[in-house]
């Protein structure tokens, strides 16, 4: 486990024997959207399943969700199953509103048959 | 009446966000639509920080029931304004479509000194004992 401080956000990863669980707490915007982006990038490098768990999480921006589908679309074609899970408030209505939880929100995306 | 009058700089976007949400939750705005319009002016502060020149300055007024949030920079200009939504896989790109989505009304003036950007909301008096709906 590891656990690492931003300014406005923090997050913490759980390497489970089927899955990674990453957590991020706090509120992210622009300026965190980079360190996102390495976060979940190491964490799908390293795991054949990741969870993203929102529930802690209580502002994104867009330049978030362009971190998260950006993220996703890696994810995928490294045969990772990549999902966000325990969506709340703020975080899960501006996901819905965009149609980014369709794709990416909690029923896993199965891999896609294109790839 | 002015509530907020500030600089914006890329080291002040949580500092701003959290002015704008205090001030406009002060006027009245709640959960849901205080979220969305707090969002809005994000989107168009973060825009100045990226595209504008890097510094601008945001006001916030309120007049009546009307709160309203001007964002400005002296940047090139826009040259072409978008606002469409990427389909869910797209990176990129979504930020003025989300300030028009989630706030009442954006209004964008480019012209070669800059651009100002306005979203606007209305607030919803408060109902003392509402349940349900």
């Amino acid at each position: 486990m590891t656990v690492e401080q931003e300014t406005t956000w923090q997050w913490r990863c759980d390497i489970e024997p089927d899955r990674t669980v990453v957590r991020l707490l706090g509120e992210i915007d622009m300026a965190g959207a980079d360190r996102l982006r390495d976060v979940l990038c190491k964490a799908i490098a390293q795991a054949a399943r990741v969870d993203v768990d929102l529930a802690q999480l209580t502002f994104i921006d867009s330049a978030v969700i362009n971190t998260l589908v950006t993220a996703h679309r890696h994810a995928a074609d490294l045969d990772v199953r990549f999902t966000l899970v325990n969506l709340t408030g703020q975080v899960r209505r501006v996901l819905a509103v965009t149609g980014i939880l369709h794709t990416l929100g909690e029923m896993p995306s199965p891999p896609d048959p294109s790839a | 009446m002015t509530l907020v009058s500030e600089v914006i700089t890329a080291a002040a976007l949580a500092r701003l966000r959290h002015a704008v949400t205090a001030a406009a939750g002060s006027a009245g705005l709640t959960e849901g639509a205080l979220e969305d319009f707090v969002l809005a002016v994000h989107e168009l502060v973060t825009n100045v920080v990226r595209h504008g020149g890097g510094a601008g300055e945001l006001l916030l007024r309120q007049d009546g029931e009307v709160l309203t949030c001007q964002v400005t920079d002296r940047g090139p200009g826009l040259d072409d304004v978008a606002i469409r939504l990427p389909a869910p896989e797209e990176a990129g790109h979504r930020g003025l479509w989300l300030a028009q989505r989630l706030s009442g009304a954006l209004v964008i003036d480019s012209s070669p000194g800059g651009v100002t950007a306005s979203v606007t909301t209305r607030i919803t008096p408060r109902r003392p004992t509402a349940q349900g709906r």
